[in-house]
């Protein structure tokens, strides 16, 4: 754990010091700018994402196959999520040492990880899905566990700026 | 009212090279003779142009502290240095128009002044508990609301789902998009209430809201004639490109007031 730890510090330490960090450092308006974008890109994931998640439950669109659904949508989804990971990355390397000693930015990395860990596991029963009536119990668990994690994650990151 | 806007334009104005009380006095005796009616004027940003009476001029008058210019064109196009009436007349209604915003500004001050006296607001600025998690509330409600908007835009515009009616799409998100909306609209006016003096002055925030309902109004229109018109893909993607830009800068901008840009 302390190996982690002290890696994870030495990467970040090269984060502050990157042509990165420096960019975001130079002007006072990068950050609004970046934190603006950041949002943008949550409200388009999540949107993908609660859509998804009401058609694989079976309170979705009519006549709609779940997998369609999630074929239309998942590209949002993973374009806003890529946002939000570049956002991220240049909001971090503004300060990484702070957000290290953060609380609440180490539970986002925590609900972080495990939302793509249980995304990689289940993504796929989810997109191959395809019963436009009846939703499985099964897979409506999987997928309201996953915008669980995910609203975990955002919460967390809102907390952000209100822990010490 | 003469003396009024002789107070007026030294107050707001300090030195000039022109001596305000006396072009303000020959404007006011100008428009006597000639009656209101034919001046038109307009303010955009620091700058009012006006047509005055039927010469077709048209004024550009900056009306900041310091150096004052003024520019008069005529309807052929021809920029000239303006003459003192022109710049007086520009003057006069540049800082009429700015005094009577300001007026307006300031009376509605003291309603929201009074707002955020009040026990639940000021309870709700001081807890260190409550205002972050209104805060978090607020962002919910927004990313699920605003979310599903987006979700149902790209049908609008014609992006996606294009098998499907718009209605269609829109039916089975609209309870959870309109839940979204209540939980921002309440967390929202907590938030509000909390820091109502920074919130009403501050110019950004005011912008936000007037996105706000043009997004909302933007929903209503939609909701009442179009929904029920199927065959106007046109106007159905104008709704969704206007939905999409209104919510994008209500996000901005709502996201710049807790800087305190503006």
């Amino acid at each position: 754990m302390a190996d982690v730890l002290s890696l994870a510090q030495a990467g970040l330490q090269w984060l502050e010091q990157s042509w990165l960090g420096h960019g975001v450092r130079s002007s006072s308006y990068v950050l609004p700018a970046l934190q603006c974008l950041h949002l943008l890109g949550m409200v388009v994931a999540f949107g993908s994402l609660i859509a998804i998640t009401l058609q694989v439950s079976g309170i979705g669109m009519r006549g709609q196959s779940a997998a369609s659904v999630v074929d239309t949508l998942a590209p949002f989804f993973w374009g806003g999520l890529t946002t939000l990971a570049l956002t991220g990355l240049s909001l971090l390397s503004a300060q990484p040492m702070r957000y290290l000693a953060n609380t609440a930015f180490c539970w986002k990395m925590g609900f972080l990880t495990l939302a793509f860990i249980w995304c990689a596991f289940t993504c796929q029963r989810i997109a191959h899905h395809d019963r436009p009536t009846k939703a499985s119990l099964s897979t409506t668990t999987t997928a309201i566990v996953s915008l669980l994690l995910w609203l975990a994650v955002a919460a967390a990151g809102r907390a952000i700026a209100f822990v010490p | 009212m003469t003396a009024f806007l002789n107070s007026a334009l030294f107050a707001a104005r300090g030195e000039e090279r022109v001596d305000p009380r006396r072009a303000a006095d020959r404007h006011i005796q100008r428009q006597e003779r000639r009656g209101h009616e034919e001046d038109r004027y307009e303010q955009i940003g620091d700058c009012v142009r006006g047509r005055r009476g039927k010469e077709q001029i048209r004024i550009e008058a900056r009306c900041g502290r310091g150096s004052s210019q003024s520019k008069a064109q005529s309807h052929k196009g021809e920029h000239h240095v303006a003459s003192e009436d022109d710049w007086s007349f520009a003057v006069t209604t540049g800082v009429m128009i700015r005094l009577t915003k300001d007026t307006l500004l300031q009376s509605l001050l003291p309603l929201f002044q009074r707002i955020q006296e009040w026990p639940i607001s000021t309870s709700l600025r001081e807890s260190a508990v409550m205002f972050p998690v209104i805060e978090s509330l607020h962002v919910l409600g927004l990313t699920v609301s605003v979310g599903l908007v987006v979700v149902v835009d790209l049908r609008l515009i014609g992006w996606r789902f294009q098998g499907l009616s718009p209605n269609a799409v829109l039916r089975p998100l609209r309870p959870w998009l309109l839940g979204g909306f209540a939980l921002m609209v309440i967390t929202g006016s907590l938030l509000f209430m909390a820091e109502a003096e920074k919130c009403y002055l501050s110019r950004v925030f005011r912008l936000k809201i007037a996105f706000l309902l043009a997004a909302a109004t933007n929903a209503l229109v939609y909701e009442t004639t179009l929904r029920r018109t199927p065959l106007a893909p046109q106007r159905v993607a104008v709704a969704g490109w206007i939905s999409l830009g209104c919510w994008i800068l209500v996000i901005v901008l709502g996201r710049l007031t807790a800087y305190g840009i503006g």
